[in-house]
C-alpha cells in the first residue's frame, strides 16, 4: 500500500506527466519515466523485504489485562538477501512497534514486541504485523501472522499494594529455618521477624524495617478473601485488586489461599497454585455470586 | 528526532545541484534571496542562532507567491513555476527539521529537475542533473541503511527496461494545451532590426544560435546566408523593418522524411527561422509557420526551447518580388555623401554600371573590417564612407543599400547569419552568434540579388565563417581579411581539443537531434521497426539485464568478494610456486602454508601471521554467513 508520501507522490508524478504531454518534451518523458520507474522496482523490493520473512514462534509472558508486556518473537528471513528495517507490533497496537534494522539472509532474530492484552479471560492473540517501507517509504508491504491458539488474559493489576492486614493467617506452628538475608518489612510480617539491630544499622534515614529471611516456609500464609476487596469498588476493580496481591505474593513466594464465590484454594505456592487462583479470577463472572 | 539539514551531504549536494540547475533560469532576485536563505540555516546549524520560525517563513511564502503573480501574472508559467519552486525550497531549508521538512523537500527538489528540461535539453545538463537526482533517491534512504549505492544502482538497473519500455512505447499524445511555452522575457539574441554597432556586439558571444544539417549536398561556409529579416526603412546606417502580412502556411509532413536540410534551433530564438535563399516549403512539427513578405518565416509563436524544421529548396532559388516605392526610400544625406551619389550618377546611367562603381567603391577604399569599428549615430554615413572607414557587417550592409537606394537602386538589408563551423563527426554545422551577419539585397534584372559589401572587405570573413575568423587575434584578422585562403589557418589549432570539442557538441546535437523528433510519428516508425525484430531484440534485452544484475550481485555480494587475507593468501601461493613449492587445486591453504613454513622456516613469522589472518577473515566469516 502507498504511504501517505506515495500518494503525493504517484500525483507529483502524475503532473509531471501532464506536463510533458503538455510541452511535448521528452526529456521530462524520460524523468517522469525514470521516477515511475524506480517507485515501480521499489515497490518490488519493498514486497520481497518483506515476503522473505517469516515468524516462527511467539513467547509470552504472564498476561495481565491492560498492562504492557514484551513478547518475543522469533522470525526468520528465509531468502538470499538481507531484509532491511522490518516493523513488527500486533493488530491495533499501532503505537507499540518493534523495528529490526536487518535481518541477514538465512539467518534467525529474536525480537522484543509490545502487547497490551485488552481484557481479562480468554482471548485470540491479535494478528502480528510484519511491514516495512524500506527502502524509499512510498509503499509499505505487510503481511499478517494468525495465531490460532487461545491466550489467558489475567485480571488487570491495580489497587491496594499493600497486603491486607486480615490476610494473615498467624500461623502458630510458624517455623524457623536458618537465616538467609534479609528484606523490607511488609505488613503482614509478624513483628518479631523484625531484625531490630539489621534495620538502625542502615545510614539511609527513610530506610524500611527489614525482615530476616529464614530457610524453609518461614514466610507467613496469606489468606485472600472477595470481602478483603470491599473498598476497593465496583467488580472489575475488586478482581483487580485480588490479581495484584496474588501476584505479589507469588512474586515474593509466599503461601496463599484464595476464596472467591465459593471457590477455595488451600494455602499454597508455585506456578501452578498461581496459575490456578488467577485463572479463577480471569474467568470469574458476575453471575457467579448469585 | 530534529534533523540537521547540513548534516546530511548526500541531501544537501542533490538539493544544491537542483538550486543551481533552477537558478540560471530564476531571476536574480530570488536567486540572491535563495542563497541568503541557505546560507542563514547554515550559520544557524554551525553556531545555533535562531531561524527564521515557521510562522514567518509561511508568510513568506505567501508572499512569494505574490510576488510572482505580480510579476509574471501568472504561477502555471515555466519561469514563474521554476521561480516559485526555487524559493519554496529555500524556504524549506530554513524551516527544514523533520522528517516531514526532509520529505517536502526531496518532492520540490524533484520537481525542479524536471523544470530544468523546459529551458534546456542540452546533453550537458545531464550528468549533474542524473547525479542529484541518484542523491535526491539516496536521500530518501534510511541513514542507518548501510549500502546505499549498491542498492541504488542495482534499483534503477532494474528500473531501466521500465523506463524504456515507457519512454518508447507510451504514446505522445499532442494536446490542444499548452503546446507551446511561450515567453515574454526578451532573451538577447538575434534582432530584426540594424543598429549601428548591433550585430558587432551580437557576434561578439560566442553562444550559439543554431544547428543544420544537409543529408543531400556538401557545403561551404561562403555560400551559408542565413536570412533571418529583410529591413525596408532606411534611416542610413540604422535599418528597421516596415509592418507586413504575415499569413500561416499550411503544413507539410512529408518534409520530415523528405527534406533539403534541417535546422536544429537553439531555445530562446523568438521564433525566427533561418533559412538558405530561398525556401519553398517549411515544416516545424506541431508548431505552424508564418510566411512573412520577402522570402522571410518564422513560428507562430515564439518558443523558449529548442525547435526543429526542415526546409526544401525552391529549384529556380530566386526571388522575383517586384519592389515598391519602399525599396528606394532613403533619410536625408549629407552633401558629401550627397555630392558623391550625384557624381555617380552623372558617370553611370544603368542601373547595372552604378551597381558596378559601388562595388569597387567599398572593394577600392581600404574599408576595415573589425568587431569594434567605435561609436557611429543612425545616419552617420558621411563619417563612415569617408573617414573613420571602420566597420562591422551592418555598418557596410546599411550603408551600401542606403547608397544604392540613392543610385536609384531597388535594395533591402537581410539579417541573418553566414557560414558557421562544420562538424565531420555528426555531419552537421553549428551557427553560432560569431556568424551573425546582415548583407544587401538588389533588386536587378527582374529579380532579388545578394551583394554583401563585407565578403569584398573582409573576404576571408565569408570564406570561414564567422567562428573561424573571430578566432584570429584582431591582428591577424587585419591581415588576412582579404586573403581567401584558410589553408594557412587551420594547423594552427591544437587538433586534439578541437577533435573533441567537435566530439562533445557532436553528442549534444545527436541528442538534442533525438529529443526532439522522438513523437508520435518516430514512435510508429520505431514500433513497426521493432515488432519486426522484436523477439530477438526483446530476449537481447532479458540477457543484458540478467547478466548485469548477476554482475553487480556477484561485486556488491561480500561473500564474492576476496578479502585482503585471501589477496595474501594468492600472493603466498605465487611466491611459493615461484620458489618451486607446486600448488596443488585440491590442497587446503592451510595445508599448503604448513608445507612452505616447513621449507622456509626464515618466512615462519609472515606465513603464521597469513594463517591467523586467514583463519579470522575467511573462515570465520564464512562460518558466520552459514
Amino acid at each position: 500500500m502507498p504511504t501517505r508520501f506515495g500518494y503525493v507522490f504517484g500525483a507529483m508524478s502524475f503532473i509531471l506527466l501532464l506536463m510533458a504531454i503538455g510541452y511535448s518534451n521528452n526529456v521530462i518523458y524520460f524523468y517522469v519515466f525514470a521516477l515511475i520507474g524506480v517507485a515501480m522496482v521499489s515497490m518490488f523490493v519493498t514486497n520481497q523485504n518483506v515476503a522473505r520473512c517469516e515468524i516462527k514462534a511467539v513467547q509470552l509472558p504472564k498476561l495481565y489485562a491492560n498492562e504492557l508486556i514484551t513478547a518475543s518473537l522469533s522470525i526468520k528471513n528465509l531468502g538470499q538477501s538481507d531484509s532491511h528495517f522490518i516493523e513488527l507490533s500486533f493488530r491495533g497496537e499501532k503505537k507499540e512497534v518493534s523495528n529490526l534494522n536487518k535481518i541477514k539472509a538465512k539467518t534467525e532474530r529474536i525480537a522484543p514486541v509490545p502487547f497490551r492484552p485488552p481484557q481479562r479471560g480468554w482471548n485470540s492473540l491479535p494478528k502480528l504485523e510484519l511491514s516495512s517501507p524500506f527502502p524509499f517509504g512510498l509503499l509499505r508491504a505487510w503481511k499478517l501472522k494468525l495465531f490460532n491458539e487461545e491466550i489467558l488474559v489475567y485480571p488487570e493489576r491495580k489497587g491496594v499494594l499493600e497486603f491486607p492486614s486480615a490476610s494473615s493467617l498467624n500461623d502458630p506452628t510458624e517455623k524457623f529455618g536458618l537465616f538467609r538475608d534479609h528484606r523490607p518489612y511488609q505488613s503482614t510480617d509478624s513483628p518479631k521477624h523484625i531484625d531490630w539491630k539489621a534495620s538502625s544499622k542502615g545510614t539511609d534515614p527513610y530506610q524500611k524495617l527489614l525482615v530476616k529471611n529464614f530457610e524453609g516456609s518461614e514466610k507467613p500464609a496469606l489468606m485472600f478473601d472477595w470481602e478483603q476487596t470491599r473498598d476497593s469498588g465496583k467488580f472489575e476493580d475488586r478482581l483487580s485488586q485480588l490479581s495484584l496481591w496474588i501476584s505479589k505474593a507469588d512474586e515474593m513466594g509466599y503461601e496463599y489461599s484464595l476464596s472467591v464465590a465459593g471457590f477455595h484454594t488451600d494455602s499454597s505456592s508455585g506456578s501452578k497454585h498461581f496459575e490456578k487462583c488467577m485463572k479463577h479470577l480471569s474467568l470469574l463472572r458476575e453471575e457467579d455470586f448469585i | 528526532m530534529k534533523l540537521k539539514f547540513f548534516e546530511q551531504p548526500v541531501l544537501v549536494f542533490s538539493v544544491l545541484t537542483t538550486l543551481l540547475l533552477a537558478s540560471s533560469e530564476a531571476p536574480h532576485t530570488t536567486f540572491g534571496i535563495s542563497i541568503l536563505l541557505i546560507l542563514w540555516k547554515w550559520i544557524s546549524e554551525q553556531k545555533g542562532i535562531p531561524v527564521l520560525p515557521r510562522k514567518v517563513t509561511g508568510f513568506l511564502s505567501v508572499l512569494l507567491w505574490a510576488q510572482v503573480y505580480l510579476q509574471y501574472k501568472s504561477v502555471l508559467g515555466q519561469e514563474s513555476s521554476n521561480a516559485l519552486l526555487l524559493g519554496m525550497a529555500s524556504l524549506k531549508i530554513m524551516d527544514y527539521e523533520n522528517q516531514r521538512d526532509h520529505r517536502f523537500l526531496i518532492m520540490i527538489a524533484f520537481v525542479m529537475l524536471s523544470m530544468k528540461a523546459n529551458f534546456s535539453i542540452d546533453v550537458y545538463w545531464i550528468l549533474p542533473s542524473l547525479l542529484a537526482f541518484l542523491g535526491l533517491w539516496w536521500a530518501l534512504l534510511d541513514p542507518q541503511f548501510k549500502s546505499p549505492l549498491s542498492l541504488l544502482l542495482r534499483v534503477f538497473l532494474a528500473a531501466s527496461p521500465i523506463v524504456m519500455a515507457l519512454f518508447f512505447i507510451f504514446p505522445r499524445f499532442v494536446v490542444p494545451w499548452a503546446t507551446q511555452n511561450s515567453s515574454d522575457v526578451s532573451i538577447s539574441g538575434f534582432s530584426d532590426k540594424l543598429d549601428p554597432g548591433g550585430v558587432a556586439e551580437l557576434a561578439s558571444s560566442e553562444a550559439l544560435a543554431f544547428r543544420a544539417k544537409f543529408p543531400r549536398k556538401v557545403m561551404t561556409p561562403d555560400s551559408l546566408y542565413w536570412r533571418g529579416s529583410v529591413l525596408l526603412n532606411s534611416e542610413g546606417l540604422r535599418w528597421t523593418p516596415s509592418g507586413s502580412k504575415q499569413e500561416r502556411m499550411a503544413r507539410d509532413k512529408d518534409l520530415r522524411k523528405d527534406f533539403d536540410y534541417e535546422v536544429i534551433l537553439e531555445p530562446g530564438s523568438k521564433g525566427y527561422l533561418f533559412t538558405l535563399d530561398f525556401p519553398k516549403s517549411i515544416d516545424a512539427d506541431k508548431s505552424g509557420v508564418f510566411n512573412l513578405p520577402h522570402s522571410v518565416y518564422r513560428l507562430s509563436k515564439p518558443t523558449l526551447r529548442a525547435q526543429s524544421y526542415r526546409v526544401i529548396q525552391s529549384s529556380e532559388s530566386v526571388d522575383t518580388e517586384i519592389p515598391d516605392e519602399r525599396a528606394l526610400e532613403i533619410p536625408k544625406l549629407s552633401p558629401r555623401v550627397e555630392a558623391w551619389v550625384e557624381d555617380i550618377k552623372s558617370k553611370h546611367q544603368s542601373p547595372k554600371q552604378r551597381l558596378l562603381a559601388l562595388r569597387r567603391f567599398f572593394s577600392d577604399s581600404n574599408f576595415v573590417y573589425t568587431l569594434n569599428p567605435g561609436r557611429y549615430d543612425k545616419n552617420e554615413l558621411e563619417s563612415f564612407l569617408f573617414e573613420k572607414k571602420r566597420g562591422f557587417c551592418e555598418h557596410f550592409a546599411g550603408s551600401f543599400a542606403t547608397l544604392a537606394r540613392a543610385l536609384g537602386l531597388h535594395s533591402r538589408v537581410v539579417v541573418g547569419y553566414q557560414g558557421g563551423l562544420y562538424n565531420p563527426f555528426g555531419d552537421f554545422w553549428r551557427v553560432s552568434q560569431r556568424d551573425a551577419h546582415a548583407w544587401v539585397e538588389i533588386f536587378i534584372d527582374g529579380r532579388w540579388m545578394r551583394n554583401d559589401p563585407a565578403s569584398w572587405v573582409a573576404p576571408l570573413r565569408i570564406n570561414v565563417g564567422g567562428q573561424n575568423f573571430f578566432s584570429l587575434t584582431e591582428e591577424e584578422q587585419r591581415t588576412l581579411a582579404k586573403s581567401s585562403s584558410w589553408t594557412l589557418l587551420k594547423d594552427s589549432e591544437p587538433k586534439v581539443w578541437n577533435a573533441i570539442t567537435l566530439w562533445i557538441d557532436d553528442i549534444n546535437y545527436q541528442w538534442t537531434y533525438f529529443l526532439l523528433n522522438f513523437d508520435s510519428e518516430s514512435q510508429k516508425t520505431l514500433l513497426a521497426e521493432f515488432s519486426k525484430e522484436m523477439g530477438l531484440i526483446f530476449l537481447s534485452g532479458v540477457l543484458l539485464i540478467v547478466f548485469l544484475l548477476y554482475l553487480l550481485r556477484r561485486f556488491s555480494n561480500p561473500i564474492y568478494r576476496r578479502s585482503k587475507a585471501e589477496r595474501q593468501l594468492d600472493k603466498a601461493i605465487r611466491w611459493g610456486e615461484s620458489k618451486g613449492v607446486r600448488h596443488e587445486p585440491s590442497l587446503p591453504p592451510f595445508h599448503y602454508l604448513d608445507l612452505l613454513i616447513e621449507k622456509f622456516p626464515e618466512k615462519r613469522k609472515e606465513l603464521i601471521f597469513l594463517k591467523e589472518s586467514y583463519d579470522s577473515h575467511v573462515y570465520k566469516r564464512e562460518e558466520a554467513n552459514s
